[in-house]
């Protein structure tokens, strides 16, 4: 009767264990990939370890990459060192209309403009065409993907707008690159050809460029430097606008950096759009890796040596037959590996069947995670080696007791317990702190949700339009403002909020030698009264700045202090001559709250105003309660009635919650990552705990007979068994804490503004693991301590 | 002190329907000792179990202490066991995780009793059982016959009114044997009500009164010739 209730137990608990490893194995290969995708993103490239981005920075800001064009020529005649360079231009293009049964039809395609030369850079495979074709603007590769996708061939046209009559032509075919690479998310490439060519003034180029001895010497970069230096200077030569001290001071703060490829992903700091990632991301899901697949061998492990007294007589008894202790061995081990295999073959079933859904909208696990073999076979092979591993311990311990000892029952179990306690010890440590980490990235991602960034965030609807639509803003304006749901609009050229914004170094017109450097973001005249912010000196914007000659700036406080500026002075705009500098505003976070308020300044454009600097970003406030899909809805149909090709750009007009959280995409992954994994990690401990003490009170069940006989209530033998645990929880709290401090605490160094570290996610990550554990446990002994003593007791 | 009328046990699988007590009835008086004998498989070790407040009766009446306890749940019998009942077992049921001192203390933990006072009474006890010098030795490291003296001190800790004896010399050799049923005698001379379920008609000559059992029924209650 008891060999068969043990046995089922034994079930109970080797589901609860092979669960527990199934879903470790799953989360395993997950973050291996993931982590293997950002690890070894670009390293796909031909000669991946010689090819270098150029990046700069002033005064040791932030990185940025848009370089001037005729940097090229320099390059070819004056380094050697360089084998191979090209440039692509900065900022990806997202319209691209291909002609069919002559009408053009919208395809979904980001490409991007490239000189011919970046081809040989990154080495580039064509399945089709020519590249020798490849010499102008007005021709185009494409991936071999995208010509698949979309049915495209070598000799195709394709148009980047509608309004324009230029063709582009399919030249060639490129063979799709890895998707963890550089450009792997291009659909194709324009060529550059000459455009910008001789134009120092037009920093919209990034280089790349693959050195012949690897890493760049020192000296190439102060070169470099002195090159770049030298074509601005031989730019302004003779120019009355920017005198030669304001130069030389400009680039005394000019640093060249040139950032391997292998580790341009991970630099989320450098300004672009190129994908990027965050380098603690990554290897804090290798962390979390590691520490999920040990939490459920640890569970293995105690499981294991929880059975060391079942097995013990068996396994002396097979030795006082004649078995070897090494054929023991094996066989214990044997069926460890048995055990894993079988985990493996269900956690197959939860890698296709859940994770899709539970990564969903963080992680892309077809080109991420599924058919990455490398993954795969690092997951194999650890899950083997730990079956190997946590086995052979308890293989080697039984079989190590002398039988006649063995066969006696002379054999306790305290130095066993301590190590399958301090095994849980280490989890539950591990738990507490991944639990108090999770809560403060939650309360932060909360704050930044929350916070008051300085300007009124509420009831905004935001959409990028066309340029006629951009050109038609009075037209705009009164047919918004006919649905009584739409209270006012304003517009500008970027987003509010964005990590990348153009920044303007500009002279002093009062100190020659003095250039202030500042972000910019030009708007519409009502632009401040519609955001919300409020000026601090001065004037505000007025209708008749948008008729201004030179243009007309409003400055941030931040600026009004650092730059020492007051609206007496006089400054440079856009024309390179003074603007006007109508006053300053209150602060607000333009950048994402990663970064400290900068300076910065609005500005309008007047009259003389760059080309395609049009005002495309459109900002539109509704009423309290206003019926939001419907006025998206409102919005899209009179912008298409406005312009028809609005519809066929088909932008996403979406709230300023919707457009904020696209600041905060990494931050997000964190928060599901680290929460996802958390809950997973706590889950395999829980079960294994629960398994534990479910093993434990059956071992016991005897002794809660007799303390039950002795006057014992359930109440009471339930504390007895949570007790331990209660205690064990408190002894890791107090490790975990620290540990989740150090960690909190480099987190949130990240951000410039951010939840401010106190004790309630402590206290509260110690109060919900002391829960799980109090919930596990009575769940777990529940059953023996309610059972009649007289079933125990009398049981021999 | 006991009570029983018609007393029942039915075991019921889904099989079988097996009587083990069939219409028990007698009285235990106060300061008695009774020894309850059989053959296996009579239904003693039931009737210690529900005399016992262990198991309840499937039918009949039991007064305990004037109290009709035969309906109690699993709750009232914890309640009701605390410091009226004590129990030795033949296979002692003692815990091996503790020491002698923890095991016999273990009935005063549960009732509440302060640190100063267990100690006290755990001491006294020891020393009355005579095996005070074995307190901090685990149960693997006694004797059969010391370990049934520890499961006896930690019946009598609490001072109960009857103490339930099941089979208490049968792991025990003889001369052992004797000595546990020289303590219960002194036990019952000072006033404590036992009842003992035993096979040996050695040990049942030393209780006052013979209940014999067979197929869960009373066949005989005599007085025993002391």
């Amino acid at each position: 009767m008891k060999f068969f209730k043990i046995k089922s137990l034994l079930s109970v608990s080797s589901i609860l264990n092979i669960v527990g490893i199934a879903i470790a194995i799953a989360a395993f290969y997950v973050l291996v990939s993931i982590a293997d995708f950002e690890l070894t993103f670009n390293k796909s490239v031909p000669r991946h370890q010689d090819i270098y981005q150029m990046c700069y920075s002033f005064s040791g800001g932030q990185l940025s990459n848009p370089m001037m064009r005729p940097l090229s020529e320099s390059i070819g005649q004056n380094f050697p060192s360089v084998e191979r360079y090209g440039c692509v231009t900065a900022w990806n293009q997202y319209n691209a209309y291909v002609k069919r049964d002559g009408i053009y039809h919208q395809i979904e395609m980001q490409y991007n403009a490239c000189s011919r030369s970046l081809l040989d850079v990154f080495g580039f495979r064509f399945v089709e065409g020519d590249t020798s074709k490849f010499i102008s603007s007005k021709q185009m590769i494409i991936s071999q993907k995208m010509s698949e996708k979309y049915g495209l061939k070598v000799g195709d046209y394709i148009k980047s707008d509608l309004n324009s009559t230029d063709e582009i032509e399919i030249v060639a075919i490129y063979e799709t690159m890895e998707n963890n690479t550089e450009f792997a998310y291009l659909g194709g490439f324009c060529c550059l050809g000459d455009i910008h060519i001789n134009n120092t003034e037009e920093w919209s180029y990034v280089y790349y460029m693959r050195f012949v001895d690897g890493a760049p010497r020192p000296e190439v970069s102060s070169e470099m430097r002195e090159t770049i230096h030298n074509l601005v200077r031989t730019f302004y030569k003779d120019s009355d606008v920017v005198s030669e001290a304001e130069l030389e001071k400009e680039f005394e703060e000019f640093q060249l950096i040139f950032v391997p490829l292998d580790d341009l992903h991970l630099h989320s700091e450098i300004s672009g759009s190129h994908r990027r990632t965050d380098k603690r991301l990554t290897y804090t899901l290798v962390i979390l890796a590691v520490f999920v697949i040990l939490i459920a061998f640890i569970n293995y492990f105690n499981f294991f040596m929880a059975r060391v007294p079942q097995r013990l007589r068996s396994v002396n008894t097979r030795k006082v037959l004649g078995s070897s202790r090494s054929s023991l061995i094996m066989g214990i081990v044997g069926e460890s590996v048995m055990f894993t295999l079988v985990a493996m073959a269900l956690s197959a079933a939860l890698m296709f069947g859940v994770m899709p859904h539970l990564l969903d909208g963080v992680v892309n696990m077809d080109t991420m995670v599924f058919s990455n073999y490398k993954a795969l076979t690092i997951t194999i092979l650890t899950a083997m080696a730990a079956a190997v591993f946590t086995s052979l311990y308890p293989a080697m311990y039984i079989t190590s007791i002398p039988p006649a000892m063995a066969l006696k029952g002379q054999m306790t179990q305290s130095h066993d317990s301590i190590i399958r306690y301090l095994l849980i010890g280490l989890q539950v440590t591990a738990s507490v702190a991944l639990i108090i980490c999770s809560l403060f990235i939650d309360r932060n991602n909360d704050f930044i949700r929350n916070r008051d960034i300085g300007f009124n965030q509420d009831n905004l609807i935001s959409s990028w339009t066309t340029q006629k639509i951009a050109e038609n803003r009075e037209t705009v304006r009164s047919r918004l403002l006919a649905n009584p749901d739409i209270t006012d609009i304003a517009w500008t050229s970027q987003d509010l909020v964005s990590q990348s914004r153009m920044t303007w170094g500009r002279a002093n017109i009062d100190n020659e030698e003095e250039i202030f450097y500042y972000a910019v973001c030009p708007v519409s005249w009502n632009f401040l009264d519609f955001m919300g912010i409020k000026m601090t000196d001065g004037r505000g914007f007025s209708e008749s700045d948008e008729q201004s000659e030179t243009g007309v700036i409003i400055f941030n406080e931040t600026a009004h202090r650092q730059l020492g500026i007051n609206t007496e002075s006089r400054v440079q705009g856009h024309l390179n001559n003074q603007c006007e500098l109508a006053g300053f505003c209150s602060d607000f976070n333009f950048r994402p709250l990663k970064y400290d308020i900068g300076n910065f300044a609005f500005y309008i454009f007047g009259k003389n105003a760059w080309p395609g600097t049009t005002l495309r970003k459109l900002y539109i406030r509704t009423t309290d309660g206003a019926d939001v899909q419907k006025t998206i809805n409102y919005i899209y149909a009179t912008l298409t009635s406005i312009d028809p090709d609005y519809e066929i750009m088909n932008p996403e007009v979406r709230t300023y919650e919707q457009e904020i959280a696209t600041q905060y995409t990494i931050e997000k992954t964190v928060a599901t990552m680290i929460t996802l994994f958390t809950t997973i990690a706590i889950i395999i401990s829980v079960m294994g705990i629960f398994g534990i003490v479910l093993f434990d009170t059956e071992r016991r069940r005897k002794e809660i007979g007799i303390r039950k006989v002795n006057g014992a209530t359930v109440v009471e033998i339930l504390e007895m068994f949570n007790r331990k645990y209660f205690i064990l929880t408190a002894i890791c709290s107090a490790i975990a804490i620290p540990l989740a401090y150090v960690v909190v605490s480099a987190y949130l160094g990240g951000f410039a503004y951010h939840y401010e570290i106190n004790a309630w996610p402590f206290i509260l990550g110690v109060l919900i693991t002391m829960a799980i554990t109090t919930i596990v446990v009575s769940a777990a002994s529940f059953k023996a301590a309610n059972e009649n003593p007289v079933k125990t007791l009398t049981v021999e | 002190m006991i009570n029983v009328s018609n007393l029942t046990k039915v075991f019921r699988t889904d099989e079988v329907e097996t009587i083990a007590l069939d219409n028990a009835t007698f009285e235990i008086k106060d300061g008695e000792f009774v020894a309850i004998m059989g053959p296996s498989g009579c239904g003693k070790s039931t009737l210690m179990n529900i005399l016992g407040l262990l198991d309840n009766p499937t039918e009949g009446s039991y007064l305990l202490f004037g109290t009709e306890v035969a309906k109690f749940t699993e709750k009232d019998r914890t309640k009701f066991r605390k410091g009226n009942l004590g129990f030795v077992f033949q296979s002692f049921n003692l815990i091996d995780e503790l020491n002698v001192y923890e095991n016999v203390e273990l009935p005063l933990t549960y009732l509440k009793v302060s640190a100063a006072e267990r100690k006290k009474r755990v001491e006294e006890i020891l020393h009355r059982m005579n095996i005070a010098h074995r307190a901090k030795h685990y149960p693997q490291q006694l004797s059969g016959g010391q370990q049934q003296r520890v499961a006896i001190a930690r019946a009598v800790v609490t001072n109960p009114k009857l103490i339930l004896a099941d089979e208490p010399t049968g792991n025990l050799d003889s001369t052992n044997g004797r000595e546990v049923m020289q303590l219960l005698c002194e036990l019952n001379q000072a006033g404590t009500t036992i009842v003992m379920v035993t096979h040996s008609p050695k040990d049942a000559a030393k209780a006052q009164r013979i209940i014999n059992l067979f197929d869960g029924k009373i066949v005989s209650d005599v007085k025993n010739q002391l």
